[in-house]
């Protein structure tokens, strides 16, 4: 990489950048004609890096400080007498409610979790992030067509894929 | 051994963790900096996606197996930072990415740590429409003047789409540039 031209139109303060020729070129000729500036004309504080080390160590260094118990330790034995008290509740025999469903969940609360992060990987992400030699087509698919039915849906003119994956194989 | 796996090394020692980390930040502070405050714009938001970066990295250095180069691992921290950081931002504002980046550059003008000309500005603007991944490519290609292959170790993407995406890249500044001087 050539620092100059990264560099270059950033005016940079003294003693940082030991090179820092504090040029901005004129304009380069793009393959058109058109012209575009080398440097994108940004400039830093003075001292921004002599201080940086500085300022990072005092991040790094922050002492989490001294763990104070948040109850005395007389209290442990009520606490624990407490909660033994209420896993016996929780665990005597009563009516057992219904598991919980996939149909009993309320429509937006799935909806809200097939958006979660949605938007935190484009197209382009996932197909580059996807680690594809690692996947193995029993990874997403429960029943694997077997071949004679793959060569029997290949020898139709059939659009749909559904019914090669058919949980009984008919 | 190569200077970047002693360095490596002596980050991954405890006892010479601290003295390796201020040779790390001096060697890569500055190529950080720049990529970071390409993508962010102005310099106290470069500042604070810096420093995460560098204590991200401090923290998650033992985790470092040495598969990419020692940049190329710090690089992806620092775009993940500052995406992050965009993203964050524009959900805080109410913006789309777009729309805060053209925002951040229309707020260059009265920047005291920017002293571009109409023409930076210009292009700048014409960046700030373009996808990440074309105006990363752009950067490292146009500014940063990076071959293909160095870009493609990088990014860890091929060298044919780092070329397609860089063409669409210019065509789009060009045709922007176009017809805003028109």
């Amino acid at each position: 990489m050539s620092e100059s031209k990264a560099q270059g139109g950033f005016r940079v303060p003294d003693g940082y950048f030991e090179e820092f020729p504090g040029r901005i070129k004129e304009r380069l000729e793009g393959s058109d004609g058109t012209t575009l500036p080398e440097d994108a004309g940004f400039r830093i504080p003075d001292g921004y890096f002599e201080n940086l080390g500085e300022r990072l160590e005092s991040r790094l260094g922050n002492d989490p400080g001294q763990v104070r118990p948040l109850w005395p330790v007389q209290l442990g034995w009520a606490a624990a007498a407490a909660a033994a008290i209420a896993l016996l509740f929780a665990l005597w025999p009563a009516t057992t409610a219904d598991p919980l469903e996939f149909k009993d969940l309320a429509g937006v609360e799935i909806q809200q979790y097939l958006e979660a992060d949605r938007d935190e990987w484009d197209a382009y992400e996932l197909a580059e992030g996807l680690p594809l030699d690692d996947i193995a087509v029993s990874d997403v698919l429960d029943n694997l067509p077997e071949e004679e039915q793959i060569l029997d849906y290949l020898s139709r003119d059939n659009e749909s894929v559904d019914e090669l994956y058919w949980d009984d194989h008919e | 051994m190569s200077e970047d796996a002693d360095l490596l090394a002596r980050l991954q020692d405890p006892a010479r963790k601290e003295a390796a980390f201020r040779v790390l930040l001096e060697t890569y502070q500055q190529r950080l900096y720049w990529h970071i405050r390409r993508m962010v714009i102005s310099h106290d938001d470069t500042d604070d996606v810096l420093q995460n970066t560098f204590i991200k990295i401090f923290r998650h250095i033992d985790s470092f197996k040495g598969e990419s180069k020692l940049y190329s691992w710090m690089y992806r921290i620092a775009t993940n930072e500052s995406l992050s950081f965009m993203k964050k931002r524009s959900r805080r504002i109410g913006l789309t990415d777009q729309e805060l980046r053209e925002y951040l550059v229309d707020s260059l003008e009265a920047d005291p740590y920017f002293d571009g000309d109409q023409a930076q500005l210009q292009l700048q603007r014409a960046l700030a429409g373009l996808p990440d991944k074309q105006r990363e490519v752009f950067n490292l290609k146009y500014f940063d003047e990076m071959k293909y292959e160095e870009i493609s170790e990088l990014l860890g993407t091929s060298v044919g789409g780092l070329k397609a995406s860089y063409h669409l890249a210019v065509k789009k500044i060009e045709s922007y540039l176009k017809a805003i001087n028109a």
